[in-house]
């Protein structure tokens, strides 16, 4: 009966898991947006800073570990910012983790 | 580890948001005894709340349900017994990193996982922030140290460490109280 208990609860939570997508990917992709942004080049750091901020602030859970690591890593020096994310992101995962488009704009976004 | 149950409530974000299916349930997981159960989930718990690991992608199921306040009934009754695992290896981790620094500054290390509610590497780089060093000892623990009762230390160098957070000195306010903070030692 445990057994079958568990399996259930498992299919269960299998379906709810599928549904969620990682929030590093997501804030991944607002770095992929801003890349890609047809105004990016005539934008200074504030306002890159603020494109993310915005969306993480507006999808992004509260409790979201991914939401969490965004606002803290933007006080780190600009060079090492993404090394530092990718880190702790690699860290929380368990799994190794990269973004190339936060790797190049993580220094220029935000003062 | 006032309260566990809360602090991993906290992270269920994390937690729910590995998207990978559970669709191989091996049987060493569903075939486990009372006893398996209680000992697995803290575990991953452990892991979780001490090296910021998250469980397998298998286990990231029973991890959720289990400990998240959900219906699996033999892993929420474990919360007991795995703070009290928790609690003990957080101790014995720590004891071993005091035990690497100076005997005069061992008792004001303390583990960053109690600093706040984000996993604690995050916590570390709070601590950085707000003016003081964070850094992860080689077993995994990430830790801060303070003058007196709660007085963060900006350049602290300590003795072993495998990553180090501080703030850069001179300082530079960020405003709001936070400073700009570095990883380079």
């Amino acid at each position: 009966m445990i057994k079958l208990y568990v399996f259930v609860i498992l299919i269960l939570f299998s379906t709810t898991a599928c549904s969620v997508e990682n929030d590093f990917d997501k804030l991944c992709g607002y770095f992929k947006e801003l890349s890609a942004a047809k105004n990016k080049a005539s934008m200074n750091k504030s306002q890159k800073f603020k494109f993310i901020n915005e969306k993480v602030q507006k999808e992004l859970n509260e409790t979201s570990s991914a939401r969490q690591a965004w606002e803290v890593v933007v006080y780190a020096v600009p060079e090492e910012r993404y090394d530092i994310f990718k880190s702790t992101t690699t860290e929380l995962l368990g799994t190794q983790w990269s973004c190339k488009e936060m790797q190049a704009l993580m220094p220029v976004t935000g003062e | 580890m006032g309260n566990f149950a809360d602090s991993v409530e906290k992270h269920q974000n994390l937690v729910s948001s590995i998207n990978q299916p559970l669709a191989v349930i091996g049987l060493d997981k569903i075939g486990q005894k009372m006893a398996g159960k209680l000992l697995t989930p803290a575990v991953w718990a452990l892991n979780y709340a001490v090296n910021d690991k998250l469980p397998d992608k298998v286990d990231a199921g029973l991890f959720g349900t289990g400990l998240l306040g959900g219906a699996a009934g033999p892993a929420a009754i474990v919360t007991g017994v795995v703070k009290a695992v928790i609690d003990d290896d957080l101790d014995q981790k720590l004891k071993a990193v005091r035990k690497d620094e100076k005997p005069e500054h061992r008792k004001s290390i303390k583990a960053a996982y109690h600093f706040g509610s984000a996993p604690a590497g995050i916590n570390a780089q709070t601590i950085a922030t707000l003016g003081g060093t964070a850094w992860q000892h080689p077993n995994g623990l990430w830790v801060y140290i303070t003058f007196g009762k709660d007085l963060l230390v900006p350049n602290f160098k300590p003795q072993r460490a495998t990553r180090v957070y501080r703030p850069v000195w001179p300082l530079q306010s960020m405003g709001g109280g936070k400073f700009r903070f570095t990883a380079k030692r």
